[in-house]
């Protein structure tokens, strides 16, 4: 059996197709936000992640987010997990994260929650002369939401548009 | 023909039901997927690569993938389709791709249609460089909302 406008029954659920496909461009718009471009030296607020792995010239292993990256140097956020002797402490009015009696550098943004254990978020800058190499990584959550979307979200619309006209 | 009038309006009303049912547990599947990839913000994709769209001092620009940056360079990842002006040459087992003449990348992938071509650009070449973020719908997307359109037509058709 074939749905037309010009066919009584098919005309009486048109409607309900329309509400279906209605349901799915939501729930994809919400799911989704809007695709932007983000100036790589201007990464921290703007919500886009994107991860790096670098090696300094010094032997120096480090993973966390970028924060800016320009000709001169790389900002990364990193996570410490406030564990044994790494803790925060208060000095002059000023935050920073020990290791013990030895201050780790970069500089204390604040403290957040992982899985329940607490982390503290700090931002380093790196000199693009002083790292030996570096990769750059996807978001997990971006890649899998992409992966998601593409293989539900485009048939779904598609059949219910099929069904529509 | 009031009957089969009948019969084909319980039809109608039973497949477009069907629909919704689907239709709701599609958007349910999207929702709950989208909410676990939200919660997950601390991980990432192991295999480097991150788009982004390149504006050259030259003044050209073009979309390519950030692999990484090497003895303060940056390592993109750039498709160059196939044309008469496109070479590449093997040497000592590395494939190197040339633009009339000019060596231009290595070939890490060579394609039906398309070269990847891995360059190394430093700072200065660049003029602006953005990273491509959210951009969930594709012509993947597209694509596939286009052949499940063209299936369902041929189904209801038979």
């Amino acid at each position: 059996m074939t749905l037309r406008f010009g066919d009584t029954a098919g005309r009486r659920c048109v409607g309900v197709p329309a509400i279906a496909l209605l349901v799915l461009v939501c729930a994809g718009l919400v799911a989704c936000g809007c695709a932007r471009q983000v100036p790589l030296a201007e990464l921290g607020p703007s919500g886009a992640v994107v991860w790096v792995r670098l090696a300094t010239s010094d032997g120096e292993q480090v993973t966390g987010r970028v924060i800016s990256l320009d000709a001169g140097s790389v900002v990364v956020a990193l996570r410490h997990a406030i564990e044994g002797d790494v803790r925060v402490r208060e000095r002059g009015g000023d935050q920073a994260l020990y290791s013990g009696t030895e201050r780790l550098p970069g500089q204390f943004v604040r403290i957040d929650t992982d899985e329940g254990e607490r982390v503290a978020v700090v931002h380093r800058t790196f000199r693009v002369v002083d790292i030996a190499s570096a990769t750059f990584h996807e978001s997990g959550g971006e890649r899998s939401l992409s992966s998601i979307v593409s293989l539900l979200l485009g048939p779904a619309v598609g059949g219910a548009l099929a069904f529509i006209l | 023909m009031e009957a089969h009038g009948s019969t084909r309006g319980v039809f109608a009303t039973v497949r477009s039901t069907k629909l919704v049912l689907v239709a709701g547990l599609l958007a349910g599947v999207i929702a709950m997927l989208s909410g676990c990839a939200a919660t997950t913000p601390e991980n990432f994709v192991e295999e480097p690569g991150v788009t982004v769209r390149i504006v050259r001092t030259l003044g050209d620009s073009f979309s390519g993938t950030l692999i990484g940056m090497d003895e303060g360079v940056l390592i993109v990842d750039r498709s160059v389709p196939k044309s008469s002006s496109i070479t590449v040459v093997r040497n000592d087992g590395v494939d190197i791709a040339y633009r009339d003449g000019t060596p231009i990348g290595r070939a890490v992938e060579i394609r039906g249609v398309d070269i990847v071509v891995r360059e190394r650009l430093a700072f200065f070449e660049i003029d602006d460089i953005r990273v491509v973020s959210k951009a969930y719908f594709g012509w993947g997307t597209a694509i596939a909302a286009v052949l499940t359109f063209l299936l369902v037509q041929i189904l209801q058709d038979m």
